[in-house]
């Protein structure tokens, strides 16, 4: 060897044996800290951060939506390549913000799922400025969105397929009348459904989850709607583009904080979480106090909740709610679950949702 | 962890990784030799400042391309024990923010615009030393004032590129402000391996472009000038 660089030394390096996962990642970012790493390091960093990210990227952009000629593998790439930016010193700047000493040694002594889930949110953040940053090139599959909606439509009751003068309206009657149909143009009907989408946050559904959920709303509302089958594909197009710049389908936890504000978040919403826990325990004993319940059963819906709020705040629940208590009742078939859990898991759901919305309002 | 991808595109993700760590094979490179010839008692008098006493700096080696066009000299500050490399060519676009890399070492430096490279503590062994230097295939200036998507054209660019343009965006809404950069090159079959962003005379910014584009965040009140292509 001609050349060999002293900073690169072994004698710098911690001892990485018996670590696993995420910790070993920490320690090597700790490296790149330094500016005392291998080749090795940074390329094991890399991998295992684009296969983090991999999952997120599918659940993100679903199967209606192609960004150019990127693919989803493309996605992650960029979104790392962006965190190892060089300066003229070889130093990396943007990484170094991210996971600077102070970040470090906090989760040096933490748990290997805190910085698991920090790790995550950090990629998750960085995933949605790519999606914005690429967002002129987002390309809707509309053909194939048009065929699902037609294949949904005609199972939802209200909803009618009409051929009026070559163009194909959808019609929604919760009653089977259409005067109930709020007065104003087809631009205002358009904006006024975008607005119900978006508020119900049906982002990041698919096609006959979506068309479901607005029926549910409509029905609620009592509204009824007449448009053209290419300003529903619209409608769902831009609900899910929202969904994808926004990130509206998860609590939106700190997405625009700094990492030093992001560990303290992390730290109030362990309080916040175990204040929740115990709400939600005196509300189900009331549940046990009507037969309603046993306490064994109670301990699932909690710990099965649980679950679903780490997801929420590591970007978004990952599973259909059954498959949360299912864990917990392996034996729970899906119809008893419809039968008799659905309504008392859902409704635990909407009261912590509720719960971290006013946390968050309160904070800011 | 998660799952392992499939493994073709597995591999594709570690094609990229390398080209992010590893050393690259730059393909217009120019090969530097040892060159046998007494060194300068007075390193100052050839690509240095001269502001420092020259007593501190000590000659380590010369290097230099076949034609003699390109001249590598490195030079060792003897207090701190880092090495220093001095690239000189007639023409400016040929020393200025240009990669050198070393054969038998993973990492690769850019030259300042004055063709200086910081090279830190090395071991350096005298015999034998090759070194390639791989100087922009495009330049492009970046306009002062950037408030959309502008497509821009080379001020320099090798016959390979000569009919490329870049796509820039300045994302100034975001924190820290972002700026996109997407490459096309109409015909052109070779592939981009660097995208440097020349902020000022010392700061610089390296991307591994992933087809063609890249994202940079800026640093504080910084707006970049030039943008240099490396295949």
């Amino acid at each position: 060897m001609a050349l060999n660089y002293g900073s690169a030394g072994k004698s710098g390096q911690i001892e990485e044996e018996g670590l696993a996962g995420e910790k070993k990642l920490l320690i090597k970012f700790l490296y790149l800290i330094n500016n005392n790493y291998h080749e090795k390091d940074l390329e094991e960093l890399i991998i295992a951060l684009v296969e983090l990210l991999l999952p997120t990227i599918k659940r993100e952009a679903g199967p209606y939506l192609r960004l150019a000629n990127y693919q989803q593998r493309d996605i992650a790439l960029i979104t790392i390549s962006s965190l190892f930016i060089k300066n003229s010193d070889g130093r990396f700047p943007v990484l170094e913000k991210l996971f600077n000493w102070k970040i470090t040694e906090k989760f040096l002594i933490a748990g290997e799922r805190d910085f698991k889930r920090y790790l995550k949110k950090i990629l998750s953040r960085r995933l949605k400025q790519t999606f914005y940053y690429l967002s002129s090139e987002i390309r809707p599959e509309r053909a194939r969105i048009r065929k699902e909606i037609l294949y949904s439509l005609k199972k939802i009751p209200d909803f009618r397929i009409n051929k009026k003068n070559h163009l194909t309206l959808v019609n929604f009657c919760p009653d089977g009348d259409l005067s109930q149909r709020p007065e104003g143009s087809a631009e205002n009907e358009y904006s006024n459904l975008l607005y119900l989408c978006l508020n119900a946050c049906l982002g990041g559904l698919q096609v006959p989850r979506f068309l479901k959920r607005l029926a549910a709303i409509l029905r609620e509302k009592q509204m009824a709607i007449e448009i053209p089958l290419s300003s529903l594909v619209d409608l769902y197009v831009e609900t899910q583009k929202n969904y994808l710049l926004t990130g509206l389908g998860s609590i939106p936890f700190a997405s625009q904080q700094e990492p030093e504000q992001l560990v303290n978040f992390y730290e109030n919403f362990h309080k916040w979480q175990s204040e929740l826990q115990e709400k939600n325990a005196l509300l189900l004993n009331k549940y046990i106090r009507k037969n309603k319940m046993t306490a064994s059963e109670k301990e699932n819906y909690l710990k099965a909740l649980n679950d679903l709020i780490l997801d929420w705040y590591d970007g978004g629940q990952e599973k259909p709610l059954l498959d949360y208590l299912k864990k917990y009742q392996p034996d729970l078939q899906s119809e008893d679950y419809r039968k008799e859990k659905r309504k008392i898991f859902e409704y635990l759901v909407k009261n912590s949702k509720n719960f971290f919305k006013n946390k968050l309002q309160a904070e800011a | 962890m998660s799952k392992a991808g499939k493994p073709k595109e597995k591999s594709e993700s570690k094609d990229f990784c390398c080209s992010l760590c590893q050393k690259t094979e730059f393909k217009e490179t120019v090969t530097l030799f040892h060159w046998y010839t007494q060194t300068s008692p007075f390193p100052y008098l050839l690509g240095f400042t001269g502001r420092t006493p020259f007593e501190l700096y000590a000659e380590k080696i010369t290097l230099a391309s076949a034609d003699r066009k390109f001249l590598l000299r490195i030079l060792k500050d003897t207090l701190s024990g880092e090495h220093q490399a001095y690239l000189l060519h007639e023409e400016a676009h040929k020393y200025q923010n240009t990669f050198i890399t070393f054969e038998h070492s993973w990492k690769e430096f850019l030259t300042d615009c004055q063709g200086q490279a910081r090279l830190g503590r090395i071991d350096l062994e005298l015999y034998p030393v090759k070194a390639s230097v791989c100087p922009p295939c495009a330049i492009f200036q970046i306009p002062s004032f950037l408030n959309c998507a502008r497509r821009i054209f080379p001020s320099y660019a090798n016959e390979n590129w000569k009919n490329s343009s870049l796509v820039m965006e300045l994302f100034r809404e975001q924190t820290p402000l972002t700026l996109k950069i997407q490459v096309e090159k109409p015909e052109v079959e070779s592939e981009l391996k660097r995208i440097v962003l020349i902020l000022n005379n010392r700061e610089r910014l390296i991307a591994v472009p992933r087809k063609g584009l890249a994202l940079f965040e800026l640093p504080e009140k910084v707006i970049p000038v030039q943008a240099n292509l490396y295949e």
